[in-house]
């Protein structure tokens, strides 16, 4: 056994003549062929992109969304009238004034003077003519 | 020639990045071909994993953290490139380093011309080849590079028990062989 810690300074392994002489050499010469070692650095591109594809898709499907929310729920003329013909028994005359209340009072705008004209000169039945509803 | 320091190799690669990988090669050359060598056997296989971990190196210095310990970080590439030139090669020609088979090791030692083994060393090396991956790389850091076993854990990654207990397993296996006729 002897031989067994002899072994660990001679294994039978040999090199070329000058092989480390020459390797660094060798080496110096393949780094040159091969690119510089580059970090790959941080971009934010990548990001961006994602995020205005993000906020693209979320503007569209807002747009949309809003759209078809709107169109559902937006009530048209002939519904309202459809509707209060089959449910006019059940509307109080109070309420129905009141709806109609600001219809009436913007469609007459009468100046100061041309009341005092309406009461002074028209009849009672020319001044009912001459109201629009 | 001066012996650099591994953070002197450093801090020069920030300003001479050729330079200082030249120096780095220079001072790891011997220890990592020796290293190589006993993993795959030949010269002409140990040339071309040398390269490979060099050339690996030059690409990782950049991300290369300088608190690690250079030495320890080129010794596992090493490991690495060897382990896996001898995977490749042994699918590639059907050869085992680690089996049995006696006559494949000797017939790659004697077809070397670096090899100049006496019988007793090709035995050796026929013992070596016997033991599992992992006790063979433990036996050889330990017993011919004569590395601290916690030099051995940082670079295999293992624990400084499982590396004694490996290294104890892989001596009694050598000698078993040797006895044998």
């Amino acid at each position: 056994m002897d031989e067994f810690n002899d072994i660990k300074n001679k294994t039978g392994f040999k090199v070329p003549d000058g092989y480390f002489n020459n390797f660094a050499d060798k080496m110096a010469e393949m780094i040159k062929e091969e690119p510089e070692p580059k970090v790959k650095t941080f971009s934010l591109k990548p990001i961006l992109s994602m995020a205005a594809m993000f906020i693209s898709v979320l503007i569209i499907s807002w747009t949309v969304f809003s759209y078809f929310n709107k169109s559902s729920k937006q009530i048209t003329n002939s519904d309202a009238l459809a509707y209060l013909e089959c449910n006019i028994d059940d509307i109080s005359d109070d309420l129905l004034y009141e709806s109609y209340e600001d219809d009436i009072i913007s469609s007459q705008t009468y100046t100061s003077d041309e009341i005092d004209y309406l009461e002074e000169e028209l009849t009672d039945d020319e001044i009912i003519d001459n109201l629009d509803f | 020639m001066k012996e650099f320091s591994d953070s002197q190799i450093f801090e020069l690669y920030q300003t001479d990045k050729e330079k200082a990988f030249n120096i780095l090669v220079r001072k790891y050359q011997e220890k990592l071909y020796w290293h190589i060598r006993k993993i795959v056997l030949t010269h002409d296989n140990a040339d071309d994993v040398l390269q490979n971990t060099f050339m690996k190196a030059w690409k990782g210095l950049k991300k290369f953290n300088n608190n690690s310990m250079l030495y320890t970080w080129l010794y596992r590439i090493a490991t690495n490139e060897a382990l896996t030139f001898i995977k490749k090669d042994k699918s590639r020609q059907n050869i085992s380093y680690s089996n049995t088979d006696e006559n494949n090791i000797i017939n790659l030692l004697e077809d070397d011309v670096y090899f100049e083994g006496s019988e007793f060393e090709k035995k050796f090396q026929l013992a070596l080849a016997t033991l599992p991956e992992k006790q063979r790389l433990v036996f050889n850091m330990k017993y011919f590079d004569e590395m601290k076993y916690e030099q051995i854990s940082d670079i295999l990654q293992t624990s400084v028990g499982g590396l004694k207990a490996s290294y104890h397993h892989a001596v009694n296996k050598i000698k078993e062989f040797l006895k044998e006729d």
